[in-house]
């Protein structure tokens, strides 16, 4: 039986590229834009591009977010892919007054290095990881030095050390978290979808982690 | 750390030929636009860059399904432009599959928009060239556009434009040598090391790129976000044959980087 991935358009999302490097790793991807949508769902993928204000407002909009919550506290594997990842958490400083989906206990802020020269913000293009610390599910089967993927962000997360969830960052003078495993529900900063070999090897592990909870 | 991107940047014409000019006027023809960038995808280049430098000439955007078949036919980040004028274009481009959208000449006209379009899709997706001009000793001059366009005006000083363009929420500014497109003489170096220098967001040099020199000169001198070339990716070396190449150069900068990102830390 294949797995029934819903890759969620809210507007702004970039969903092409996503599609097609599903289909590369075997998976049929629905695009969803309605919660009733979601039902037949096994796994689902936020994409991300775009402004978090307008996605919030969409995603709440819609309903998508409420069930989004609803059907991720009861297991739904997740998968948030840059303003994705950032839509998991509880808010982010791109618009203060809207709210994020709190699906992880973390929240976005802007990049802002000290050093200027060096360190352009948005964060833009290949970025190596830093070693990760605990066993990522998602990175199975990436070398060390296959883990460079490709980024576009202004806003990022700061690792939180008190989360008992896989954590990986990236440096861009200060560490970001560039991927989180927290339980079902995961993120990564970088678009997968563009990055490559090992992108295309991440989402065949999320969809691998998928298919064990269905 | 973050690397700099190498970028081929590929120009096709109102016919939707692949091109490559030199002065922004002579044309060479070179052959089709998606087979270029299907083989730039199979090289795995760090980005794609992909012009349509008739459209704003022409009071059209690049074509949408000419566009829709660029992102089918590749899987690296794409940054398409030409003649792109409203937040609807933009939306249905990146609802392609495009990672970054190019503005220029629109901001001729209209530079409300480039904040309109940042607030809307994100600063990481609007990326803006700056077209400029060194004559003689003087400043360099800046256009948002075609520097020879109709009713272009005597161009702006360079850090001006390119301050304001950062202001109004540009996530990346490509500077486009015009007087040394195609010439394959060196990036205007020290212009671009000084803008560096001011800027914040990522600047991507373009115009004039030969040889792996040259891009050691550019990256010795500045730690610049990205790299970009015509010439040097779609021809042999030293020659007007068409050989569309991208790996040594890959590979040119992943033995040099170590060395690169060592000298940076000190900047």
């Amino acid at each position: 039986m294949s797995l029934s991935v819903a890759i969620v358009d809210y507007g702004t999302g970039n969903i092409a590229s996503l599609e097609m490097a599903l289909r590369a790793v075997g998976a049929e991807p629905e695009v969803v834009r309605q919660p009733a949508d979601l039902a037949s769902a096994d796994a689902v993928i936020l994409p991300g591009v775009g402004h978090f204000g307008p996605a919030s407002a969409d995603l709440y909009g819609s309903g998508l977010a409420q069930e989004l919550c609803h059907r991720a506290a009861a297991g739904l594997p997740l998968l948030g892919i840059c303003l994705g990842f950032q839509l998991l958490t509880t808010a982010s400083e791109e618009a203060p007054s809207a709210v994020g989906l709190g699906l992880m206990p973390l929240s976005s802020q802007r990049l802002r290095p000290h050093n200027t020269h060096l360190h352009k913000v948005p964060h833009l293009g290949w970025n190596t990881l830093e070693p990760a610390s605990g066993s990522s599910r998602l990175l199975q089967g990436i070398t060390p030095e296959q883990q460079l993927f490709y980024f576009a962000n202004a806003y990022a997360i700061a690792p939180d050390p008190r989360l008992p969830s896989i954590q990986v960052t990236y440096s861009h003078e200060t560490p970001c978290l560039a991927l989180v495993e927290h339980g079902l529900i995961c993120g990564v900063q970088f678009h997968p979808e563009k990055s490559r070999s090992q992108g295309l090897q991440l989402l065949r592990n999320f969809l691998a982690l998928a298919a064990e909870c269905c | 750390m973050l690397q700099p991107r190498l970028i081929p940047v590929l120009l096709v014409d109102g016919q939707l030929q692949l091109v490559k000019t030199t002065g922004f006027s002579e044309r060479h023809y070179l052959g089709d636009p998606l087979n270029a960038a299907y083989v730039f995808s199979a090289f795995e280049v760090d980005e794609l860059l992909v012009l349509d430098i008739d459209a704003s000439t022409q009071g059209r955007s690049i074509p949408l399904p000419f566009v829709a078949a660029l992102a089918r036919f590749t899987s690296v980040p794409l940054t398409v432009g030409g003649g792109i004028t409203s937040l609807e274009q933009i939306h249905d481009l990146l609802a392609l599959g495009v990672e970054k959208v190019a503005l220029s000449a629109v901001l001729s006209r209209s530079f409300s928009f480039l904040q309109q379009a940042a607030d809307r899709f994100g600063s990481s997706t609007i990326s803006v060239i700056v077209n400029v001009r060194s004559l003689g000793e003087g400043p360099a001059l800046a256009w948002f556009g075609r520097p020879d366009a109709a009713g272009a005006g005597p161009g702006q000083p360079l850090a001006q434009l390119v301050l304001a363009s950062q202001q109004a929420g540009a996530g990346e500014v490509v500077i486009q040598a015009a007087d040394r497109d195609g010439q394959r003489h060196g990036y205007p170096v020290a212009m671009l090391a000084e803008l560096n220098r001011e800027l914040t967001i990522p600047l991507v040099a373009l115009g004039g790129c030969g040889s792996h020199g040259h891009m050691a000169e550019l990256l010795q001198a500045t730690p610049i976000s990205g790299v970009a070339a015509g010439s040097l990716f779609v021809y042999a070396p030293g020659t007007h044959q068409v050989l569309l190449h991208y790996p040594p150069s890959h590979h040119w900068l992943q033995q040099h980087l170590p060395a690169l990102q060592e000298c940076w830390r000190c900047v």
